[in-house]
Formats: structure tokens, sequence, C-alpha cells
């Protein structure tokens, strides 16, 4: 058994206890902990696996395994990593070869951690036809102000975001001002 | 009222107890003395509403069994559909966990089995700390520290998922982090004179231990009495205050 990280869909319906939101492929294994993108349908997860699970999970074309040693450099892998998490509207354009995946993993809570606070004013945020490359300006005045409301009450500055901040961008002006998640299953980030 | 709350459910049989607001159905005492769900089969959610809570707080329950679900809330807010918190939903089928409900949807943060069942009469309790949720059984922490932002604030709480579930002996009530009192003016100074400037309580109120400068006596200080004012502190609640005095003597 090993504890590993995935990024995973939602499973559930979350109107139940029994069918509450969890980590999809992981909910039949149990044994995880996991944090939600807000009402993004993404959880990252960390479950402990057998390498037979793993390989189980791993087959399925919407699961992003992280490596098992956290303090592998994504080298060569880069571009794989960057499509995987944009393809699940985590930008990743910052993310350079001479990374580690826990680099990447400690950013990737801090991101979360914005959504699942924004989430609860504002809802889900990726409506239909909103993407990364999405302005700011794009997003209805009322939603923005909400957004703004948000950062304010985390104690993000938010003064370098403008109408043509990309949502990229501007998740990466917030993120990098939020802490990253200490662990997750017990494994520090 | 004042904290910490506490609740014995003692009101009398199928009695909502006062000093709480039903979020999402409700909570009534027992013939037992005990809390319990109004609502077989759903949720059943309520926070004490008499104090207000500091975001940092804590929710207990004496668990006293049954073959359902429910535990302590904290951060609980809401109506309806609104309702939120985070919770320990304990049992005793080996499906214990720790969950969040954000206006009115349900996700397990931590896996069905991750926190192991309590024992009858257990006390469980739910600390939110910044971002940071814990639960304990018995004052030692069950399952791993799990991070969350969607809360940010509410009340300490409770929850059922069904009425087969009881508690007693709840409490709530706020974190209070450890406080340290520091010297901040001197009101008299004895016969000390300080290694450095002209002010006593400026060469002892560094936050880590320095030797680098302090204050000195008389060979013989058992009547040289200096006298320090401290920086004011918090209302500790439940909390602790630290003075911490080092002192040396010259060979």
């Amino acid at each position: 058994m090993a504890k590993r990280f995935y990024i995973v869909p939602k499973s559930g319906d979350g109107l139940t206890k029994d069918t509450a939101f969890r980590p999809k492929y992981l909910d039949a294994i149990g044994g995880w902990a996991a944090m939600d993108l807000g009402l993004e349908p993404t959880m990252l997860v960390c479950g402990e696996v057998t390498n037979a699970q793993h390989t189980s999970i791993n087959a399925n074309a919407d699961v992003i395994a992280v490596p098992q040693n956290l303090d592998t450099q994504v080298g060569a892998n880069l571009a794989t990593v960057q499509a995987n998490l944009e393809s699940v509207n985590i930008p990743a354009d910052w993310i350079t070869s001479g990374m580690t995946y826990r680099d990447v993993l400690r950013w990737i809570t801090r991101l979360f951690v914005f959504h699942q606070r924004a989430a609860r004013l504002i809802g889900k945020f990726f409506a239909a036809g909103f993407t990364l490359d999405s302005l700011i300006g794009d997003i209805p005045q009322e939603k923005r102000q909400q957004l703004n409301s948000v950062a304010q009450n985390l104690g993000i500055d938010t003064s370098a975001i403008t109408l043509s901040t990309t949502v990229r961008q501007a998740f990466r002006i917030l993120a990098d001002q939020l802490p990253a998640a200490p662990s997750l299953n017990g494994v520090q980030l | 009222m004042s904290l910490p709350a506490t609740e014995d459910f003692n009101e009398g049989n199928g009695v909502t107890p006062a000093n709480w607001t039903e979020v999402y159905n409700g909570i009534q005492c027992t013939s037992l003395d005990r809390g319990k769900a109004d609502t077989p089969a759903d949720y059943n959610i309520a926070y004490w509403a008499s104090d207000v809570f500091s975001n940092d707080q804590y929710a207990q329950a004496r668990y006293v069994g049954g073959n359902g679900y429910g535990g302590p809330a904290a951060r609980v807010s809401g109506s309806g559909g609104t309702r939120s918190a985070y919770y320990a939903l304990l049992g005793q089928v080996g499906a214990s966990r720790l969950s969040k409900v954000v206006n009115g949807a349900i996700t397990d943060l931590i896996a069905p089995g991750g926190i192991s069942d309590p024992v009858n009469n257990d006390i469980a309790k739910v600390t939110v700390e910044g971002t940071s949720i814990k639960v304990y059984y018995q004052g030692v922490q069950q399952g791993t520290t799990q991070t969350d932002s969607s809360l940010a604030s509410g009340s300490a709480g409770v929850i059922f998922f069904d009425t087969n579930t009881e508690l007693d002996d709840w409490e709530g009530g706020n974190l209070v982090a450890s406080q340290f009192a520091r010297p901040d003016s001197d009101v008299a100074d004895g016969a000390w004179t300080p290694s450095t400037g002209s002010d006593l309580y400026a060469v002892v109120d560094e936050t880590s231990a320095d030797d680098a400068d302090y204050m000195r006596s008389a060979m013989s200080p058992v009547n040289d009495l200096a006298k320090l004012a401290l920086s004011t502190l918090g209302t500790p609640g439940d909390g602790t205050v630290t003075l911490r005095v080092r002192h040396r003597r010259a060979p």
C-alpha cells in the first residue's frame, strides 16, 4: 500500500450522506482524503492504494495520476502535465520542467482553497463557454464584484487584476497569495 | 450567556432544547436526557444560537451510540437550502467520516471509514482553526488534518442523519491560541540597570530567548525590587497564558 495523489472527477450528487460528492474511482477503495475544486467537477485526492488498485485507477482516461515520489521533477513530462491540468481548468502555464510534483501540488491546493471559498458565494465558476483564456472583463459585473469580495475576505491583494487580465493570470495572482494546504491524508506537501 | 456553551438535553422528552436554531429539520431531547434528530432518514442540523462564536471554534459531544449517524458540527450556518457546516459523521459500522455541507451540497472530506468509529461515551470533538479541520475522540486526533476554506464562519452545533443516534453533554466554544505576555514598560527600576539603553523592559522583551541584552542587579538584590508592566492580553477563554522568566547569576 502507498499513499498516492490523483486529480479525478467527482462522483455522487451531494444530496444525501450516501451520495455525497466523493472522488471517483477512489470512493470504492476508501482510505482517502480529498479537496474539492469548489463546485467544479474535480477533486484532488490522496488515497492509500495497492499497486493493482493504482493500475486500475490510472487506466481511466479522466484520471490524472501524480508520481508516487513527489520530489521527482516534472522534466520531460512538462507538456503532458500542463495539458492534463488545463483540461480540468487548472492553470499550468507557470509550471517548468525543473519543478517537482510537490511544488505543483502545493500550488494546486492554493487554487483549490480559493475556489472553495468562492463557490459558496458565486456558485460554479466555469459556466459554458468560459475558459482559462477568458478575460476578467467577460465575467458579469455582479459576479466579478463577488469574486473581488471573496479575494478581499481571504486577504488577497487584487490590484494587479484588471478587466483585460485573463482568468488564468488572475488565478495565478490570487492563488499565489494563499497558503498551501500543509498536507493531505497525512502526506506533507 | 457565555462560552463555552453547554447543553444537557434535559428539557423533556420530545422537546426542542432552548438556545438552539434549527437549520434543517431539527433536534429534540429524549426521555434519557440525550439529544437526537427530529426527522428520520434525513439530515437534522442545529446550532447553538445564544452566543456568538469566533471563526476558530469547536463543538464536542458525548457519543452514546445507536445504529445511525450523528456528531458535532462547527461553523454551522444558513437555513433550509443554504445549510452549511463542517461535521464529523459518526457511527458504529466502520463508516465514520469528516464531511461538509455547503449550501445543501454534501462533500465527504475524509472517506467513510477514514475515521475510526467512536465507542460509547467517547467525547467526540470537531475543531476548525483557519482552514484546518480536525476530529478528536477523548482528546486524541482521529484521521488526518483536513484543509478546506468553504466556510469562513458560523456557530458550533450538532448534526444527525437519523433518529437512531444520540448525543449528550454537548459543548461548543472558541479556540484560543496560546498568548504570551511581554514586558512593555518600566514601573519601578529598583536598583536594576539595563545592559544597554535606559529602559529595563526593552532588554527583556524579546520574543525568543536572547542573552545579548539583559537587566542587571547589584551583587545581592534581595531588597532591589524592579517592576515591569506586561503587554495586554485578550480574555483567555479556554486558552493559556504563558509568562517565561530566565535569570542568570554572575559567577
